[in-house]
């Protein structure tokens, strides 16, 4: 039983897999962070201030931003796509739930995703070395989170990629994704005059919706931080499972009661 | 293949009733009507009806992408939908662009496998389906680099993956040239000797009459007709079946208008 889902999340994942990189999405954004992060050194080439810091906080602002607009890109297409070009009905007609083809192309996206962020660090840590710059044993634990809030950034996408067009589905990720901060301390702010209702509501809110930003260690990662302590890393790891499993139930629950 | 074959029929509807909403605060519009029918193993029906007779939907109920509004359809005894009814089930969807950047052989094998069909099985039988549908050569081409009747052409090969007992064909030559028409309609002639159920939904009339056993003529989503081929109905290769259809429909109509 066990063998036989993976086997079918593994065929489902390997196909989106194969097609992204025949269409080359993937190095389109490459050559971006490329020429982006190669930019930024010949920017810090020309006498910036504390280079260093500014070097590695452009690095990881470009390895941040791309993984994620590609994460959700690759993401909110899967399930609307295969509907529109009518692969859906082939699909379920083979003995699978749609669970499996939720989860099998969640984790296409995903492994694409995780891809993507392998291949923009290593530009990044590169580009540093080029310029004769350490990252740190931070880097890793940052590289780690990322991944864990890239699984995130694909559940959350797909998960809304079944309730609405893949167009809106892009935008409310990303901008859960991109006003994280911005929307943790409005939240912060704004409970500190809320009445019990008020605060009730606040911090529901702020439990239901992902904290992207609890994952982003790339200002430790420019200013040459220590590391995080594990425990910590620990939580972080079960906040984005749980999160994971929570929007991939709220897309499954959807989709297995859509109209095909 | 795990389902009971024996003593039950192939697809047994009974007081099928399919609607839709077109919208979140609309009503629900109804596009099937309690619809009933049987097909027994073996047999080859033609699914008929205009454009709008809720052909698709019925059969979008029997695969479950639908869920029916009231009644019910089974496949060898099973729930229609259930995996244990699909795994008995060959499905050819009306028009499907299948994924461009895939060939022929890694579209096969992502189905085969959902199939659940052994990975040596599946090369042998994914090259001997894209010969017999006529794709021998293409296995390595892109599917972008193929025409509408060639991606038609392997869409029948991935319903006919893992030799399935039921197969269910939603419009099975649209986009296929003449040429493509006749093999294709050979290619069926020779599933139906292996004794499979073919349960086919066609606006070509000819291949209607030389494949089918019988036929069930739907109008406005309520089962109109349903008759055994004759001999005086494959007369003229179709002509005498258009007669027929174009007549029980111009009935129906005027019936619904009175």
């Amino acid at each position: 039983m066990v063998l036989r889902k993976l086997t079918i999340w593994g065929a489902l994942s390997g196909a989106s897999i194969l097609e992204s990189i025949r269409r080359k999405d993937l190095w389109v954004a490459v050559i971006l962070s490329v020429l982006m992060i190669g930019a930024a050194g010949m920017l810090g080439r020309f006498g910036v201030k504390g280079l260093e810091t500014f070097l590695k906080s452009a690095a990881l602002t470009v390895v941040n931003l791309l993984s994620v607009v590609l994460a959700v890109i690759f993401t909110a297409r899967q399930i609307p796509e295969e509907v529109s070009r009518r692969t859906v009905y082939p699909l379920l007609a083979r003995p699978i739930s749609r669970f499996d083809l939720l989860f099998g192309k969640f984790l296409g996206a995903y492994a694409l995703s995780l891809l993507g962020l392998l291949l923009f660090a290593l530009i990044a840590f590169g580009a540093l070395k080029w310029f004769g710059l350490g990252v740190g044993t931070i880097f890793w634990q940052y590289l780690f989170l990322r991944a864990l809030i890239l699984g995130v950034v694909c559940a959350v996408t797909i998960g809304l990629s079944v309730f609405m067009t893949p167009q809106a589905a892009i935008t409310i990720s990303l901008l859960l994704a991109m006003v994280s901060q911005t929307f943790s301390s409005a939240v912060m702010l704004l409970e500190a005059d809320s009445q019990q209702a008020g605060k009730l509501f606040l911090h529901g809110t702020y439990f239901a919706l992902p904290q992207f930003n609890l994952f982003d260690l790339s200002s430790r990662v420019s200013f040459g931080w220590t590391t995080i302590p594990t425990v910590t890393v620990l939580q972080l790891t079960v906040y984005a499972l749980l999160h994971i499993a929570a929007w991939l139930m709220l897309g499954a629950l959807r989709f297995k009661r859509q109209a095909l | 293949m795990t389902a009971q074959v024996g003593g039950v029929p192939a697809l047994h509807v009974d007081g099928l009733t399919v609607g839709y909403k077109p919208g979140p605060l609309q009503p629900t519009k109804y596009v099937v009507h309690g619809l009933s029918f049987s097909v027994q193993p073996g047999e080859v029906i033609g699914f008929l009806g205009p454009n709008g007779a809720g052909k698709s939907s019925t059969i979008k109920a029997v695969m479950g992408f639908v869920t029916a509004s009231a009644g019910s359809a089974k496949v060898f005894g099973h729930d229609a939908g259930s995996i244990t009814a699909r795994e008995n089930i060959g499905y050819l969807p009306e028009v499907a662009l299948y994924y461009p950047f895939l060939t022929p052989m890694e579209t096969l094998r992502l189905y085969g496998t959902l199939q659940g069909i052994p990975k040596e099985k599946l090369r042998a039988e994914s090259l001997e389906l894209l010969k017999r549908v006529g794709l021998e050569g293409r296995e390595k081409h892109q599917l972008r680099t193929f025409s509408k009747g060639m991606q038609q052409r392997l869409g029948i090969a991935q319903a006919l993956l893992g030799s399935p007992k039921l197969l269910i064909l939603d419009e099975v030559t649209s986009g296929v040239d003449p040429i493509g028409r006749r093999h294709l309609r050979e290619l069926l002639g020779e599933v139906k000797k292996t004794g499979t159920t073919i349960f086919f939904s066609s606006h070509e009339l000819d291949e209607v009459a030389q494949l089918c056993d019988r036929v069930l003529l739907l109008h406005g989503g309520r089962l109109i007709e349903e008759r055994i081929m004759d001999e005086k109905l494959r007369s003229g290769i179709g002509s005498a079946l258009e007669d027929y259809f174009v007549t029980t429909m111009e009935q129906a109509t005027l019936r619904k208008a009175a």
